[in-house]
């Protein structure tokens, strides 16, 4: 037999073996059939003719590869020999000393972007190999690592470490501790490991958590401080609204209404105040009042303020006078200082006395539409100099004149002169509704957005109408509108002499008419409603319009209002048209 | 502040029966708020309640839902629901009118719904 021809047969049983090997052996065996890379030589003379070689790995040994040789030895006229040899590499050393594949490269890139290495750990020979994101931010060996541990977190780290590599432990640990790094600064570092065969290695994973422990620390330092600052802007608003009037009182000669708000969040609360004081003489007291700061300090003066200006008020001192002992009050080394715009208003003859303390001037808006600033009377604030002279101007309002007091939130703006913003609000002041309408509309136009960060009080009074007319009232459709209205139509009965159990019943029928076109007539839209009243010949005439879509009572219990109107007025009209709705309503008087 | 309707409600015991007094007005503006005021002031395990509206200066059809819910509630936990309405008022008028004694013991006093809460107390009790 030639050589070709025994190296024909041989190739044969070669490729059945592998066949054998791939699909049989290797399984039973613990190899993983890996490759096939086969050469065949020939010679001239006499020589190694043939080598197999196959690649196979071990699935225990992961990093172990074996690859079986199979060779013949061809002599001149038959063969010699047939071998086998069996070669064992170590995988992990062919790895190291093969540039890293794409994968790796990717791995790599990943690392850096989350800020993370990876390194494994030889505990035999105590060696670390690193990935690129941890080279000269690591050390070489435990040994060195440690050194760089700060002591307390040595104990922990090595522990750890150890125990991944001795125990075979497969579950990973973590730990964090803290190290110096290459530049001497203390880094906190969050390590997860785990161990990797059965030779005492630890493969792992380093984050640095120093500049996210630390942005954490401050964001829970900055919600600490917000916290506390929150809690003293609650105390000191609480403390303020405790010194507003919870209501305004119900005098029958001015019509009276009055707005807080606070400035916005995160800004201290200012020192805005106002007040209403009947005077024993039958005379009302209007007050309003701004002190200088902010906070629970501003709070507690205006408390101080408030009670004075009340007892001196109600001993019957005169304008002037009040505010020249209430500026001796204050304690000017502590540089307690306020504005306040003091009022008198005297019903009898609409004889108005006021002083003004360094405070905006009110707006008054007469019964004929004309408006003006009272420009006089102005001093020096509370608190500047120990003796003022604070000495009363006068004017007077005619029965629908309408006075406004307000806190510079309304009218001071960064940048824009003071007569602007005036101007602003005499444009906002012109039509002719309620007091609690004209606070409504001079918000609306002067702070569309809320206030800025000063806080507004307003306080609107309005001298009553005679009552011998009809009463005309423009609601806004809103259930707030419900009170005011009745608060109004009580007041006209009241003056016509209406008996109360029948102006109990007119004004609960009003209420119905206009709780219904509150709550059925509009969507959502700021929308208004009208309600007149007159008397004549011993009939009182109630008429409530809306402009909105009339829609059936629904059975669930609204259609009461409509129960209640037939059951308490003599006479109930509704009639529906496309530009809205008109509820009449009679009684006999 | 305007624009806000005010009622006050104050919670005692008498007799061993819950007290709820209302001071002030309720009209749609406030009656939501009210009612879970008022829902929320009665102990679950109590037999009943009585609701003292002597001190109500006004009270509409907005209240009347409150009531009709209140007393629907109740009887859903069986609870008994004594509304108080001094006679010869409007409140007592209304609350005719609508028919609420379908649902509620109305009564002209606080005795006499402390009085009837005994009674009903009597007829179920252990």
């Amino acid at each position: 037999m030639d050589g070709f021809a025994v190296m024909a047969v041989l190739n044969g049983l070669i490729a059945l073996a592998y066949v054998v090997m791939a699909t049989y052996l290797a399984p039973r065996l613990g190899l993983r059939y890996a490759g096939r890379v086969a050469a065949t030589a020939f010679f001239s003379v006499g020589a190694l003719t043939h080598v197999e070689l196959v690649v196979v790995g071990l699935s225990d040994r992961p990093d172990w590869l074996v690859s079986p040789h199979m060779f013949a030895i061809q002599g001149a006229q038959a063969v010699i020999a047939v071998g086998f040899l069996v070669v064992a590499l170590r995988y992990s050393d062919l790895r190291r000393a093969r540039p890293w594949p794409r994968a790796v490269r990717g791995l790599a890139a990943a690392q850096h972007l989350a800020g993370i290495g990876a390194w494994e750990w030889d505990s035999m020979r105590d060696r670390f190999h690193v990935s690129q994101q941890l080279q000269g931010r690591w050390a070489d060996s435990l040994t060195e690592l440690l050194e760089r541990v700060v002591p307390e977190d040595r104990a922990a780290l090595q522990a750890g470490l150890d125990a991944a590599a001795t125990c075979g432990s497969r579950e990973p640990g973590e730990l964090i501790f803290r190290m110096r790094g290459p530049d001497g600064e203390e880094r906190m570092l969050l390590t997860r490991y785990a161990p990797r065969g059965r030779r005492g290695r630890v493969v792992g994973a380093t984050e640095d958590l120093t500049e996210r422990r630390a942005a954490e620390e401050s964001r829970q330092r900055a919600a600490r401080a917000e916290a506390m600052a929150e809690r003293e802007h609650r105390i000191a608003q609480t403390l303020q609204h405790s010194l507003l009037p919870d209501r305004l009182p119900d005098i029958g000669v001015l019509e009276l209404a009055a707005r807080y708000l606070p400035g916005g969040r995160g800004v201290e609360v200012g020192g805005d105040w106002y007040d209403v004081i009947e005077l024993p003489t039958g005379e009302v007291a209007l007050v309003m009042g701004d002190v200088v700061g902010r906070g629970i300090s501003a709070a507690a003066l205006v408390g101080k303020l408030r009670n004075a200006l009340r007892a001196y008020a109600l001993e019957g001192h005169e304008p002037g006078d009040t505010l020249e002992r209430l500026n001796a009050l204050l304690d000017r080394d502590a540089l307690e200082m306020a504005t306040l715009l003091y009022i008198v208003y005297e019903p009898e003859s609409g004889t108005v006395r006021w002083v003004n303390a360094g405070h905006p001037a009110p707006l008054v808006r007469h019964a004929d539409g004309r408006r003006e600033f009272w420009e006089d009377g102005r001093f020096v604030p509370l608190g500047v100099m120990p003796s003022v002279g604070y000495e009363a101007a006068s004017g007077s309002l005619e029965p629908g004149a309408m006075v406004l007091l307000y806190t510079d939130g309304l009218v001071e703006r960064a940048g824009v002169p003071l007569s602007t913003t005036q101007d602003l609000l005499l444009a906002a002041a012109t039509r002719n509704g309620s007091a609690d309408a004209l606070c409504d509309e001079t918000l609306a136009s002067m702070l569309p957005t809320g206030p800025a960060d000063d806080d507004v009080a307003l306080l609107a009074a309005q001298v009553t109408r005679l009552a011998d007319g009809p009463l005309t009232l423009e609601l806004s459709a809103r259930p707030g509108a419900l009170r005011e209205a009745r608060r109004r139509l009580e007041r006209w009965l009241r003056a016509g002499d209406i008996a109360p159990a029948l102006s109990a019943r007119v004004v609960l029928c009003a209420n119905e008419a206009i709780a219904n076109a509150v709550q059925h007539a509009y969507g959502p839209k700021d929308a208004l409603i009208w309600l007149s009243a007159s008397r004549a010949r011993g009939l009182v005439d109630l008429r409530v319009r809306d402009e909105g879509r009339w829609r059936e009572p629904s059975p669930d219990g609204r259609g009461r209002g409509l129960k209640l109107m037939r059951a308490f007025a003599d006479e109930v009209d509704v009639a529906h048209g496309d530009d809205g709705t008109v509820v009449t309503l009679r009684w006999r008087a | 502040m305007a624009g806000v309707t005010d009622a006050e409600l104050h919670a005692q015991r008498l007799d061993g029966q819950v007290v709820l007094s209302v001071t002030g007005e309720i009209d749609l503006e406030n009656a939501g708020r009210a009612r879970e005021r008022i829902v929320s002031s009665v102990p679950s395990g109590a037999q009943g309640i009585v609701l003292d509206l002597s001190n109500v200066s006004h009270l509409d059809s907005a209240g009347v839902r409150l009531l009709f819910d209140l007393a629907r509630r109740l009887r859903d936990r069986r609870q008994e629901l004594a509304v108080v309405a001094p006679s010869h008022s409007l409140l007592r008028d209304i609350l005719a009118v609508v028919s609420l004694d379908r649902v509620a013991t109305v009564t002209e006093t606080l005795d006499e719904a402390l009085a009837g809460l005994r009674a009903w107390d009597g007829e179920l009790g252990p």
